[in-house]
């Protein structure tokens, strides 16, 4: 049975809701033609990267109009300096939270389950932007594949080591094959938290008002942890964003 | 080689492969909840137990029922006696 709801989060929802699917409809018809109209001038192997920067945007766009002026958005990367490819990992609440990767300086492909390929508006791009599918792939082509996305592409490898939505605070225990990709590229680990999207939407899709913060925080080097384990270094990363998700939602 | 041994001999490989502290390695102590394991581990500790043991554990069907350390303590030792037959 759907729950029930007051008049005004009915209203936020249909503001909300309706605003999302206008913004992505005027999204797709001027950035992603403009996109499109691209790909015939770009070399085919760099199309993903086409697509990639297209869905990066779109993520942008949707969660600064859509959500505005009843979500509030509070972005920090806290070493802006610092941006060249690598692993960003991220705690994961909600279904909102692969939009935030769109916040990010650096260009990004999601590490994602089987599901997403799917979805009827978002499987068709997903799969154009080469997306990574962690259920089907083998591990050694999904190693060598994210590896050179980092190392020759120049594109970040982002995720939620979590692997399903915690729908809470406490992080989940942590799959460690982000920070195997990591290590075999010898690139930095962004950890990244989401603070505030256990409501936005719940698992009923339902929005709820009130402010979502996210913050980039310093890289974990490869020079740091060069010879640890990757065992450790998913440790350490688990430790530090539990530690700031406590000093930033107590 | 005795249980106690044995035990110790697979705690050197947990200490080896995941930095993980002698004391936490109780019997009770679950691979992925309590260890933060997960399955990419356990192909490393399949690795690990089969270097210092010596053994081929990829045949053996009682891996799939290992949770728990108290778990590869048992599967290690039955391997073991199974050896020395």
């Amino acid at each position: 049975m759907p729950p029930k709801m007051s008049i005004g989060i009915a209203f936020l929802n249909l503001f909300f809701y309706g605003r999302l699917i206008l913004i992505s409809f005027l999204y797709c018809f001027s950035i992603g033609l403009y996109r499109i109209a691209q790909l015939p001038f770009t070399p085919r192997k760099e199309w993903p990267l086409v697509w990639r920067r297209a869905i990066m945007g779109y993520g942008r766009t949707a969660i600064r109009f859509s959500s505005w002026p009843f979500v509030r958005i509070h972005f920090a990367d806290l070493e802006p300096e610092r941006n060249e490819p690598g692993v960003v990992v991220a705690n994961h609440r909600s279904g909102s939270d692969g939009y935030f990767f769109g916040l990010l300086s650096q260009v990004g492909v999601q590490v994602v389950n089987d599901w997403p390929f799917h979805l009827p508006f978002y499987g068709f791009f997903a799969r154009r932007a080469g997306y990574f599918d962690i259920v089907n792939m083998k591990w050694d082509e999904f190693l060598s594949k994210t590896v050179s996305t980092i190392n020759d592409e120049a594109c970040s490898v982002v995720g939620f080591p979590e692997g399903t939505r915690s729908a809470r605070k406490e992080l989940l225990q942590f799959h460690g094959a982000l920070f195997r990709v990591a290590m075999a590229a010898g690139c930095p680990v962004y950890p990244m938290i989401i603070i505030g999207t256990q409501d936005m939407p719940d698992r009923n899709f339902v929005m709820h008002p009130g402010t979502i913060s996210i913050y980039k925080l310093p890289a974990v080097m490869p020079e740091v942890y060069k010879n640890w384990t990757a065992h450790k270094l998913k440790t350490h990363v688990r430790k530090i964003m539990a530690e700031e998700i406590e000093k930033r939602d107590p | 080689m005795n249980p106690e041994e044995l035990k110790e001999k697979i705690k050197d490989v947990f200490v080896q492969y995941f930095e993980l502290d002698r004391e936490e390695l109780k019997d009770e102590k679950q691979l992925f909840t309590d260890l933060g394991l997960d399955s990419l581990d356990i192909v490393d500790l399949i690795v690990g137990l089969q270097k210092e043991f010596k053994l081929d554990l990829r045949q053996y069907a009682g891996l799939r029922e290992i949770r728990s350390f108290g778990d590869v303590c048992r599967v290690m030792e039955d391997l073991c006696r199974q050896n020395q037959r």
